[in-house]
């Protein structure tokens, strides 16, 4: 029999077609999950600050370095200066630390990678959710745990919505928590 | 035949024209020429006034 | 293809081969022709083959491709080195200064993030302008970020350095000096009491210096006249709020004359619809269309040179009904020629008599006011009236008004040419000023200019006289500079810098006292601070009656921004020889031409600034412009249309500008804003109007802001006048009173309120809704606008401007309707032509519960908050603008364009300029919509700041960029679900009312009705 034009694509092309298809579209999605909500991302930072040692062992509180997370909507990175409180005497000889001094000494501030970032358009506030109640584990990991900062989990919007429509089961620690605000200029302004 | 190969030299024309306008009007030509401009500009230092009062009454 | 040939054809491709010639044999046998292979040497080839080669490169380049570009980077995240102790980044801190705005030198509080200044609002301490300053000063944070300031000191336009710059001048200085030539300073008005030591103290060292003051828009007919009638030039403030009946002459004291900003507060006391209704009744008797006439009662047209036979008239007329003061024959006489039926033909019978008896029945409880540019015989006869009638209980004398240095006479400027002319002079500075510009022709400053031996100017920008001279040395911005202000009377107010200085410019008065030393050297940041501090010791803490130090009382002296200092008052008597010597004016036959201070950019200093350029006028809507303001029946004379150029001949001295047809000027007269067409300026000021000062002139007659023998000619061609506004003829019977059939305007006379307080509500349909209605629980966001209030001054907009990143569009783009600003004030006329009644209406996105414009968004990029708020999220636009189409009020804009870049060829797409935008809003680009967002960022910190404290967020926690800028509280904000809170209660005010409530789209903006105060029960 003779294979006529529409065999053709139906048998061979249609079902070729749809695969290559569903293979790129399945290979993208995972494979950029990785971009796209950024789990997993442990950039090396230009002076290797252990959050084990000083957040962890050392049990300093969050809030001694990043000043802001309960006052504003930034949470702030701490300057050299609150570092140089203790480390002008302890442990100076160490390379970290002599790295440290340099930068302080120099004026020059010290150019952190970013890791958890929300992207531009969206207006995050910390103090909102410190203030409620929120532990900084919650969304940023076991931070006390960790030598090098990484991000564990998701910054989409899916996983900010997940949080603000069911946080009695997604922070269970807390007594009483409302919803959070879903309406879009609670962080889309 | 011609006119298959007018029609196809025709729209191949057309087609090319296209493709290098669609091209050239995504390149960045603004950006390119403000090189120049803008690495000429020293950066700007903001410092707050050393002897600035801040208001601490609660506006 | 098949092959037609038959395989027994021999196909050849030379002669020699269809010959079949012996060598075509032999090379068809051989693979390859000889010689070939000769220089082949296999182990001498590359051993990368051309296949191996592509495919390292392509590899490669996929491997760069994918290293180079980290796609988790998220940049770098960089705090400060050592941190001040003074900030958190993402906390805004304040800090108070003054103004130099103008010479009114409000306190203002300038709103700092990370070092930035990005906001500056009024200072609530101050008594004058307590929390409140005009349009100017908001938008005036942008001079400090303007890309063409002068960056660094300059000789002949070539950069230099300060240390040659300051050698040089003092050797300059030096040499005038001893070679016995005068050194002349020329500056505008002092309102520093310390910058006038400064220059007392570079006198003392430099004693052949003179100083000249001088600037365009200044109160010197007043105080000539109190001199003349009190014997001091320093003239008391006006209770306003006391005042039941105001009668103002040519003077727009709401507007744009003296203390505005105060006046307008003062004056809307008497204007509450909220409790007890105690009115006061204004009259305005003016030849152009201010905004103190649109908001009159009753308006006369009376133009500037009939002032003075209208106040002989008037007092005629009311020191026969009684008299305060003793009236001898000889002034009787003065006054008795003047009787007032000359004005019932103009005015009105009837209106004439209600001015004439609300001011016999309202003494010490009413005031005549004339205008600054009215000359000091019609502000000596008003002041005789004032004593007359007892008004003088309303002077201020506690806080009147200082002069600190006198401003320089025409004859002594005239001199000082004639110096320079002589080669008499032998350096000029030009002081923070500009006389190039700001002098009339006549005077040959200028020309003569050009025979000093040495000019400087020192100024923030270059400009007419640093054009014209040898050094433009860059002075400090107002928000970098030290200085205080002396201008009113116990009210002496601190300027400190918030930021240091961005580039390399130096405080003026620094720079003097570095010439003053002799030695560049002396030089450092903190000499005038240290200067100011001993002066205030000396001055103000020496008379304090205070506990604590001297340090501590200057720190907490610039905490408030504001000391108030004792000063004993005393009232003078009125010198009624002052009356006696009148030279009597009359009023002319021909054209009057009257020049008076613009709204927005003052004697030319803020042309440059773009938000202020494209503020539209609030009469006419006029923006990017000015124009000769003529009333209709003149322009039908004249056959004049508006756009029309107009040739005004003054003397010698002409002018050709656009006209504009102003409802409701006089006739045979030309209103006209001087302060434009400056020449010498940057990009955006750059041929932007007309140059009014070419009318004036160095010999006047009475007073330099008018003169009554001009010639107006249409001169042919036309100049296209941009207005935000259309302008309709009123009498066209598609438009006319369409805002009061439409019910946009409603309004009563309070007349009516009395006997009918529910009369706006009585016709009220009910409106029933085909859809659920939505529950608000928790905060609802609503606004309140008082129309009894509203001034049109423009100060709401020009904070939206600089609250929330609002582009400048340029005058082309405002001609297609793309004006961005988000509030704007509507005004509508009716009546007639020549005496229209005109109405004032802010008008922004009314958030309303109904919105059109949510439904037809085709990607939802417009919805609703459960508290109240038409929410707009620029992510999601996509730019259909069905939703600015489906809006009735037409409050939405749309981002044609990227402006910034956009906009004079990316004028504000700079590093410099971007620092004054407010980080917590989005700055929208291309192709989204934008519209009011009742501040959510405000809102939004409100109730960050609620939940820190653990408290519920209030109503009155929030308070917008509007409503904190309007100087009179026209507009309230808050929370329309609490009972108690101000917002609520006007909702229910028997004055309510909405825009276009049939529509049922439950707008969210209630406005209060305003009510005239005049004789009549109906408005028309």
């Amino acid at each position: 029999m003779k294979r006529t034009v529409l065999d053709y694509a139906l048998k061979i092309r249609l079902p070729l077609t749809l695969f290559v298809v569903a293979v790129s579209v399945i290979l993208t999605f995972y494979l950029s999950r990785a971009e796209r909500d950024s789990v997993g991302y442990k950039p090396d930072q230009p002076i290797k600050f252990s959050h084990k040692l000083h957040a962890g062992q050392m049990a300093i509180d969050c809030q001694y370095c990043h000043l802001g997370v309960a006052k504003d909507r930034h949470a702030v990175i701490p300057s050299a200066n609150i570092c140089m409180n203790c480390h002008t005497v302890s442990r100076k000889d160490r390379p970290e630390i002599i790295k440290l001094t340099q930068f302080y000494n120099t004026g020059k501030p010290i150019p952190w990678k970013r890791i958890h970032k929300v992207p531009e358009y969206a207006y995050f506030n910390h103090s909102v959710h410190v203030n409620k109640g929120i532990d900084c584990a919650s969304c940023h990991g076991d931070v006390k745990q960790m030598d090098i900062v990484s991000q564990v989990k998701p910054f989409t919007m899916t996983a900010c919505l997940d949080c603000h429509r069911n946080p009695q089961t997604q922070l269970p620690y807390l007594k009483t928590v409302k919803n959070g605000p879903e309406n879009c200029w609670a962080c889309h302004r | 035949m011609t006119k298959k190969i007018d029609r196809r030299s025709f729209f191949s024309t057309f087609g090319k024209g296209a493709i290098i306008t669609a091209v050239v009007s995504a390149l960045p030509t603004k950006f390119i020429s403000s090189i120049d401009r803008v690495s000429k500009k020293e950066k700007i230092n903001i410092v707050i006034h050393p002897s600035a009062v801040k208001r601490t009454k609660k506006v | 293809m098949n092959d037609f040939r038959k395989s027994s054809d021999k196909l050849w491709k030379s002669l020699k081969d269809y010959n079949e010639d012996p060598e075509i044999l032999n090379a068809k046998n051989n693979e390859f022709m000889e010689g070939v292979t000769d220089d082949f040497d296999s182990s001498k080839l590359s051993g990368l083959s051309r296949r191996k080669f592509l495919a390292l490169l392509s590899a490669s380049a996929a491997l760069t491709a994918t290293a180079c570009t980290n796609y988790r980077d998220k940049g770098e995240i960089i705090p400060y080195n050592k941190k001040p102790d003074d900030v958190l980044p993402g906390v805004a801190n304040y800090y108070a200064s003054t103004c130099n705005g103008c010479s009114q030198s409000c306190g203002i509080l300038v709103k700092t993030r990370e070092g930035r200044p990005i906001k500056i609002d009024g200072n609530p301490d101050h008594p004058t302008s307590k929390g409140k300053i005009c349009a100017k000063g908001q938008a005036s944070i942008l001079n400090l970020y303007d890309p063409e300031r002068l960056t660094d000191p300059l000789v002949l336009r070539k950069k230099t350095d300060w240390k040659s710059v300051d050698g040089e001048i003092i050797n300059a200085l030096n040499n005038s000096q001893s070679s016995g030539k005068e050194i002349a300073i020329v500056t505008g008005e002092i309102t520093s009491p310390t910058t006038k030591k400064v220059l007392n103290d570079f006198v003392a060292k430099y004693p052949n210096t003179k100083i000249y003051s001088h600037s365009l828009i200044n109160d010197q007919q007043r105080r000539d006249a109190w001199m003349y009638s009190y014997g001091t030039d320093e003239y008391p403030a006006v209770k306003w709020n006391d005042a039941n009946i105001i009668l103002a002459l040519d003077a727009d004291f709401l507007g744009s004359e003296g203390s505005y900003i105060e006046n307008m507060r003062k004056h809307t006391q008497r204007r509450e619809t909220n409790g007890k209704i105690d009115f006061n009744r204004l009259y305005v008797a003016e030849g152009r269309m201010s905004v103190t006439g649109m908001l009159a009662d009753y308006r006369f047209r009376i133009s500037p040179d009939s002032q003075y036979e209208f106040v002989m008239a008037l007092i005629n007329e009311l020191s026969s009904r009684g008299s305060s003061i003793v009236l001898d024959s000889n002034v009787k006489s003065k006054f008795g020629k003047y009787s007032s039926s000359k004005f019932e033909s103009l005015i009105g019978k009837d209106k004439l008599n209600y001015l004439i008896n609300d001011l016999n029945t309202n003494r010490s409880k009413s005031i005549v006011y004339a205008g600054d540019t009215l000359p000091k015989e019609v502000q000596i006869a008003v002041n005789f009236l004032n004593e007359i009638l007892g008004n003088t209980s309303l002077y201020d004398y506690a806080n009147s008004f200082k002069s600190l240095v006198k401003h320089s006479s025409t004859e002594e400027i005239s001199q000082l040419v004639d110096s320079m002319n002589n080669g008499k002079v032998g350096t000029v500075i030009h002081f923070d000023s500009n006389p190039v510009f700001t002098l009339p022709e006549d005077f040959g400053y200028a020309s003569a200019l050009k025979k000093a031996a040495l000019v400087v100017s020192l100024s923030e920008t270059e400009n007419e006289s640093s054009a014209a001279g040898n050094y433009s040395l860059p002075i400090n911005n107002q928000l970098e500079s030290w200085g205080d202000a002396y201008v009113r009377g116990g009210i002496y107010s601190l300027q400190q810098p918030v930021i240091a200085p961005i580039f390399n410019s130096r405080q003026k008065e620094a720079v003097l006292l570095t010439w003053i030393a002799g030695n560049s050297s002396t030089f450092n940041e903190d000499i005038y601070h240290n200067y100011l501090m001993n002066s205030f010791n000396a001055d103000i803490f020496s008379k304090m009656d205070t506990l604590a130090d001297a340090k501590t009382f200057w720190y907490s002296a610039l905490n408030d921004g504001v000391v108030n200092i004792k000063e004993k008052v005393q009232p003078n008597k009125f010198n009624i020889a002052a009356f006696n010597n009148l030279n009597d004016l009359s009023s002319s036959k021909d054209f009057t031409i009257h020049l008076h201070n613009n709204y927005f950019i003052g004697d030319g200093k803020f042309a440059n600034n773009g938000w202020l350029q494209e503020i539209p006028h609030p009469v006419s809507k006029v923006t990017w412009d000015n124009y000769a303001a003529i009333s209709p029946s003149t322009a039908k004379n004249l056959n004049v249309d508006s756009n029309d150029l107009l040739h005004i001949k003054v003397g010698n001295r002409n002018l050709t500008l656009p006209a504009f047809i102003q409802p409701g000027l006089a006739d045979k007269f030309i209103s006209i804003e001087l302060g434009y067409g400056r020449t010498v300026i940057g990009e955006v000021g750059k041929e932007v109007g007309f140059n009014a000062v070419n009318l004036m002139s160095k010999s006047v007659q009475s007073s330099p802001f008018f003169f009554s023998n001009a010639s107006v000619s249409k001169a042919g061609g036309k100049h296209e006048l941009v207005s935000t506004q259309e302008q309709h003829a009123l009498d066209d019977t598609f438009v006319k009173d369409f805002h009061r059939i439409r019910k946009i305007i409603q309004e009563g006379t309070l007349e009516k309120y009395k006997k009918e307080p529910n009369f706006l509500h009585e016709e009220k349909e009910k409106l029933f809704s085909i859809t659920n209605e939505v529950k608000y629980t928790g905060n609802k966001w609503a606004m309140a606008i008082d129309l009894n209030k509203c001034t049109n001054c423009q100060v709401c907009v020009a904070s939206c401007n600089v609250e929330n990143n609002i582009a400048v569009v340029g005058k082309e783009q405002v001609s297609k309707g793309r004006v961005m600003q988000w509030i704007r004030l509507d005004r509508y006329y009716s009546g007639i032509p020549d005496e229209p009644i005109v109405s004032n209406q802010p008008m922004l996105c009314q958030h309303c519960d109904n919105a059109p414009c949510e439904n037809v968004c085709p990607v939802n990029a417009t919805n609703h908050s459960p508290d109240g708020l038409n929410q707009m999220v620029y992510n999601r636009c996509v730019g259909t603008r069905y939703c600015s189409n489906n809006c009735p009020y037409k409050v939405r804009r749309f981002n044609f364009f990227n402006y910034r870049d956009d906009f004079a060829d990316s004028y504000y797409e700079n590093d410099l300029t971007a620092l004054v935008n407010n980080p917590e809003v989005t700055v929208r680009s291309r192709g989204v919509m934008e519209k009011c967002s009742f501040c959510v960022q405000r809102i939004m910190e409100a109730r960050s700041d609620a939940i820190r404290d653990n408290r519920t967020l209030k109503g009155s926690d929030v308070v917008t960029a509007c409503q904190q800028a309007c100087p009179t509280e026209a507009i309230t904000f808050g929370d329309a679900n609490d009972p108690t809170s101000p917002v609520a209660k006007l909702r229910d005010h028997n004055l309510s009312y909405h825009v276009l409530e049939e529509l049922n789209v439950k707008p969210n903006v209630t406005y209060i009705a305003k009510l005239r105060n005049t004789h009549s029960e109906e408005i028309l």
